[in-house]
């Protein structure tokens, strides 16, 4: 079976891949180059209005100031679930809702008209949804990637002993 | 021993969920929120696979959760881009004067009301005329769905892992799975 550690090296390389992809966008057109369908990809996930996005320069990054900020904590709480054990899953599903509510809370408020969200407060929230989400979710993804090797390896094992059956 | 219900019929309603809410334009603004629209479908077929179970079943998996979500994410994605194209040819410029309108009030009343920063408005406008020009193009219809292809079940099979820690009660372990374990 593979470890626990293995599948969390792993998302943690492909969530680094993500997060590389829309840091790099806007260094990609400074020098030069054509960024155009890096921009449509990330563009499938988030609005980026220029106002409320980071820049490098005069260039947005690929995602807004709140995307940026749930990948980027995302990304902290997975490195950080290498070297930690997990916390007891009640904690992580309720930390979870907490800042998941916290973001629609802030999102609601600005689209009621009620009060408009900052930066800050937009960097926040996405940062906190960001850092609680690993904790609650990859536990489950890692218990699904187990289970889904272990039923492979029980039916390659089936396949063998059908097989010496045959003959 | 009863064996666990198919996977095929939730995956395509939740499939055709999202492939609707990310279609339709307008609707699909919900996706700028991080995929929102394809997470909920994820959830969404975790939850219509988990009505499906009988007591007699044994009980469902995160791995039955990953795989649902992945499986309804890929339905989504060439959906999606078939209602998009629907909606183009059955409805064309009328529907996007229409929704360009209504999209236009909205941010405007934002802007007013100090949610948006001045100027938003007109690049949001133009982003979107931008992606409705696109979209007609069969280069277009393609990077779409090539995007999309890799893009929705990721997010969707994230929703069924998210949906099935929220919606399914774990069963405690019996002897036999203690066993394994």
């Amino acid at each position: 079976m593979i470890p626990r550690r293995t599948i969390l090296v792993v998302f943690f390389l492909a969530v680094l891949f993500w997060c590389a992809g829309f840091l790099l966008l806007p260094f990609i057109t400074i020098a030069g180059f054509d960024s155009s369908d890096g921009y449509a990809f990330y563009g499938r996930v988030c609005h980026q209005i220029d106002a409320r996005s980071w820049h490098v320069g005069a260039e947005p990054f690929g995602v807004c100031i709140r995307c940026s900020a749930i990948y980027l904590g995302a990304l902290v709480s997975l490195f950080v679930m290498l070297l930690v054990r997990e916390p007891d899953s009640r904690v992580a599903r309720w930390a979870f809702l907490v800042t998941i509510a916290a973001v629609a809370f802030d999102v609601g408020l600005d689209l009621l008209g009620v009060a408009s969200n900052t930066e800050l407060s937009r960097t926040i929230t996405g940062g906190l949804a960001g850092v609680a989400a690993p904790w609650f979710v990859m536990p489950l993804f890692v218990d699904a990637v187990q289970q889904l090797l272990r039923k492979r390896v029980q039916s390659q094992q089936g396949d063998v002993i059908h097989v010496r059956e045959t003959e | 021993m009863f064996e666990k219900p198919s996977k095929l019929n939730p995956a395509l309603i939740a499939g055709l969920a999202i492939g609707v809410v990310s279609g339709l334009p307008g609707l699909n603004l919900i996706n700028c929120c991080c995929c929102a629209g394809i997470i909920l479908g994820g959830m969404l077929a975790v939850h219509l696979y988990k009505q499906e179970f009988t007591g007699e079943m044994p009980p469902m998996e995160s791995s039955d959760a990953l795989v649902l979500g992945i499986m309804a994410g890929i339905v989504g994605a060439v959906s999606s881009v078939v209602v998009g194209g629907l909606v183009t040819v059955l409805f064309g410029g009328v529907e996007e004067r229409f929704i360009m309108k209504f999209l236009e009030e909205f941010f405007s009343r934002m802007e007013e009301s100090g949610g948006m920063p001045p100027g938003s408005v007109d690049e949001l406008m133009e982003q979107m005329e931008r992606s409705f020009e696109e979209s007609r193009t069969f280069g277009g219809i393609l990077r779409n769905l090539f995007f999309s292809l890799i893009i929705y079940p990721i997010f969707a099979m994230l929703g069924g892992l998210i949906g099935y820690g929220l919606l399914v009660k774990k069963k405690p372990a019996g002897p036999s799975q203690q066993a394994q374990a």
